[in-house]
């Protein structure tokens, strides 16, 4: 049966004071630090865990029984009735017994902001235990001379790892992880970090494989090291294969394979290194991050990158830009222009050539596609300034906008409105607009001709969903696999090119308003 | 032309309906074929129509006084006849009122003095109420006296029900659903519009032709950060949570992103389960953008949040832009 020892240290008597008390004059803060040091029973294979807010954590371990904790918490208010507060409220509780043993600093759910407490740790353990530690902000967490397994958690601090032998995960999200290795590695490791470094070190004569991910950093090592790309994520290997595997994940940041006694100066990127190597067979590299900020690209132009927003004010030719995540901005493109992105907003201005932009996720703006184009978006709003070619516009989900239409348009969204506006002088026009989930409202002058083909399909018996403002449509409801279809058919001012829209769940609204158009400037 | 004079004379008669059924006939027989009497037929009706809706004002009694005083017959009138015994009579009544008037006049100068009476209530007069807020509501009762005679417009009312709840009184009721286009004016902080715009918001199916607008419209009122109020940014993220249309949910993440970053925990909240769950991409990018905004502003994040921007920025299979989105949210965590 579990011994459960809970101990409330704070308010215990134990307390050895160290104490420095003292009123800061330039701040007026009051700040108080007070130390206590206990030991208690922790077997050899046993576990510590611990769990601490704010303040570094030192964890040794030692070739002894037993485990010692000592600690010192420094808490600092505005005045003394806040010191105060923060010193009741800030607590260590001790729980379990000799197999698992965790530490634990507890604070308010709701931290009144007039004080402020931070608890630095030394622990000290058998080195054969298993060791967990969670901690938001810290200068640093160090756990050393550990062969039991480790894990480490945080948001802020670096993490240092010394002589750790035993199954190691790190996850941080803004720290540096930093692990070196006394020996040859013997067990797995899994470090990540999101926007943190990661850097491992280990003899050379170690042999490990590399595992390494990252979407905007790179991989570099001073070791012989060898292996490829799958996608962005580089397996390689460190002398002979077999050996734990280190996987180093850092998204936002750099991953590290160091031979011990270097510095991270001395390596080179994987890339780099395979990318030179002549005698290796070709082999796939993942594309580099990079951001661009351009005014004017003089003729045809070619750009891709991983990670990276682009902005270039004109281009004097043809563009093509491929990003894999970023933000696209073109405000001129003379020529033709493509421009494919597997997530982000694209933000386009007057394109003379044929159009195609693509997004995997985002919003897509664009003010003039002088030719038509193709425009679609995986998931957000297109905004279609002016077309005057034909124009083919697909979202996955969000609305549809075209504010002036001087040529054919096809556009479908899976759920959302599709807007649309022939231009003020188009007598007859093309039109297609299919929602899926939303309304359909077209506009067009009251002089505008054509055969008008308008379907409605609700769930509401009742509904009627087809507004317009033109004469000459014969409106019928039917019931069409257990849902009313409202179809609206004929032609308005005798006729002429065909312009068919379709809601589901939605209205169809046919207005004669007359439009503004939008001013274009030409392009140079 | 002489017969036009004629039916124009009668045009006031007809308009308060006091010509006999003949005559009636007649002058309308000629307004239905003359141009300039139907013109001149329908200015008067419409002068008559204002007037009718012209409020009723109190006539000031000194005006109404010399008013009727010149419109109506003098009572008891006697005529004078010249003779010489009433100059006579006329000369010492003269004589009488001025030496009178002088005497009265002397006595205005001196002091006047009151005795003590007791006060009496002559009548009692309820002071007029409040007028009573308008409220927006599903159902209202209201008594007929406070209910204008003057029906405005042409309101649609249906499912009209007459009720007489107690046949022993002498009140009748009816009750019927009316369509009314109302309008309401005000600041964009004034809470009764907050509170209408919230359940504009949130109550789908009833806004045409499209709530996408009404979202934008909020957006232009309400992203001035002196403007912005916390039912708004409730409603929107009730909206973000339930609605079916995606093109809805990317409008009310987006809307809440242009919010000031002081959003309620619930607001945050909704921001969390978008990112997490949201089918839609571009709710999903949008939703780690505002926490992105609300993280570099200072605002902390819960651990739930943490954990959903870690989760977010390590899977594989999530668009990477919204991985990087949620990098860069975390990035501004701080202790």
């Amino acid at each position: 049966m579990r011994l459960r020892n809970r101990t409330l240290l704070t308010a215990a008597v134990l307390l050895i004071a160290t104490n420095a008390f003292a009123k800061d004059a330039g701040t007026k803060d009051f700040s108080y630090t007070e130390s206590y040091s206990k030991e208690y029973a922790l077997d050899i294979s046993g576990s510590f865990w611990i769990d601490n807010t704010l303040g570094n954590i030192e964890v040794v371990g030692v070739d002894a029984p037993g485990m010692m904790v000592t600690f010192r918490k420094t808490t600092t208010g505005i005045d003394k009735a806040a010191l105060q507060e923060g010193r009741d409220q800030t607590q260590v509780y001790t729980e379990g017994d000799s197999r698992l043993r965790s530490v634990r600093t507890v604070l308010p759910m709701l931290r009144n902001p007039r004080w402020i407490s931070a608890i630095d740790y030394t622990i000290r353990v058998p080195r054969t235990v298993h060791v967990k530690i969670v901690s938001h902000s810290s200068d640093h967490i160090h756990v050393a001379n550990i062969s039991g397994n480790v894990t480490v958690k945080n948001v802020n601090g670096t993490i240092r790892l010394d002589d750790v032998s035993g199954a190691t995960i790190v996850e941080s999200i803004n720290g540096n992880v930093i692990v070196e290795y006394a020996g040859r590695p013997v067990a797995n490791a899994l470090l990540s970090s999101i926007n943190g470094q990661i850097q491992v070190y280990m003899s050379p004569e170690a042999s490990v494989e590399w595992l390494a991910n990252t979407i905007k950093g790179d991989y570099l090592t001073n070791l012989p090291v060898r292996g490829l790309f799958n996608g962005s994520v580089f397996r390689g290997n460190l002398n002979s294969s077999g050996g734990p595997t280190i996987s180093t994940t850092s998204l936002m940041n750099g991953s590290f394979l160091l031979r011990r006694g270097t510095k991270p100066a001395d390596a080179h990127s994987v890339i780099q290194i395979m990318t030179s190597d002549r005698t290796a067979p070709p082999r796939p590299v993942p594309l580099i991050s990079r951001t661009i900020q351009q005014p004017i690209i003089e003729g045809n132009w070619t750009f891709s990158t991983n990670v990276g927003n682009v902005q270039v004010g004109q281009v004097r030719g043809d563009a093509r830009v491929d990003t894999g995540a970023g933000e696209v901005e073109l405000d001129t493109v003379t020529g033709s222009c493509t421009v494919t992105s597997l997530g982000g907003p694209l933000n386009l201005g007057e394109i003379s050539g044929w159009l195609i932009a693509r997004t995997r996720a985002g919003d897509v703006l664009v003010r003039g596609a002088r030719s038509g184009g193709i425009i679609s978006t995986g998931g957000g709003i297109v905004q279609l300034f002016y077309t005057a070619g034909p124009t083919n516009i697909h979202s996955d989900g969000g609305d549809i906008i075209v504010r002036q239409a001087a040529g054919p348009v096809s556009a479908d969204t899976h759920s959302g409105d599709i807007t649309i506006t022939v231009d003020a002088s188009a007598r007859t026009q093309k039109i297609e607009a299919k929602a899926y989930q939303g309304n359909v409202i077209f506009n067009a002058g009251p002089r505008f001709a054509a055969d008008v083909d308008a379907t409605v399909l609700t769930s509401d018996p009742d509904s009627d969903s087809i507004h317009s403002d033109f004469h000459g449509l014969t409106i019928r409801k039917d019931q069409a696999n257990g849902k009313t279809r409202i179809r609206a058919t004929g032609k308005i001012n005798g006729g002429g090119e065909r312009v068919e829209l379709y809601s589901e769940d939605g209205d169809i609204h046919i207005s004669s308003r007359t439009q503004v158009p939008i001013s274009v400037t030409s392009p140079q | 032309m002489a017969e036009c004079d004629l039916m124009r004379e009668s045009m006031p008669f007809l308009l308060t309906e006091s010509l006999d059924s003949e005559s009636r006939e007649r002058t309308h027989r000629h307004i239905e074929g003359c141009a300039e009497c139907s013109q001149e037929w329908l200015d008067l009706k419409g002068t008559w129509q204002f007037l009718a809706e012209l409020p009723e004002v109190e006539v000031p009694s000194r005006v109404r006084d010399r008013f009727l005083a010149e419109v109506l017959p003098p009572a008891n009138v006697v005529s004078i006849t010249s003779r010489r015994w009433v100059r006579y009579v006329a000369q010492a009544a003269a004589v009488v009122f001025l030496v009178g008037g002088s005497y009265w006049a002397g006595g205005r100068t001196a002091p006047i003095r009151l005795g003590s009476s007791p006060a009496i209530v002559e009548s009692v007069r309820p002071i007029q109420p409040a007028l009573a807020p308008f409220s927006i509501a599903e159902n209202r009762v209201l008594q007929a006296s406070s209910v204008s005679p003057n029906i405005e417009g042409r309101p649609n009312i249906e499912n009209v029900q007459f009720v007489n709840g107690s046949p022993n009184d002498d009140q009748i009721g009816v009750s019927f659903d009316i369509t009314s286009h109302v309008t309401v004016n005000g600041k964009p902080t004034d809470k009764s519009m907050v509170r209408l715009l919230s359940y504009v918001l949130e109550n789908e199916d009833r806004m045409s032709p499209s709530r996408s607008r009404a979202i934008d419209w909020v957006r232009a009122a309400y992203s001035d950060p002196a403007k912005a109020d916390p039912e708004i940014a409730k409603a929107l993220a009730n909206v973000l949570r339930n609605d079916e249309h995606q093109g809805v949910r990317i409008k009310a993440v987006d809307t809440l992103k242009s919010l000031p970053p002081s959003l309620t925990a619930d607001t945050r909240q909704a921001l969390i389960e978008a990112l997490k769950s949201d089918p839609n991409p571009a709710v999903r990018l949008k939703a780690v953008e505002a926490l992105a905004r609300l993280a570099s502003s200072g605002e902390p994040l819960d651990a739930a949040a943490l954990d959903t921007l870690r989760q977010k920025a390590g899977q594989d299979d999530e668009v990477l832009y919204v991985r990087v989105k949620a990098a860069e949210a975390l990035s501004h965590v701080r202790p």
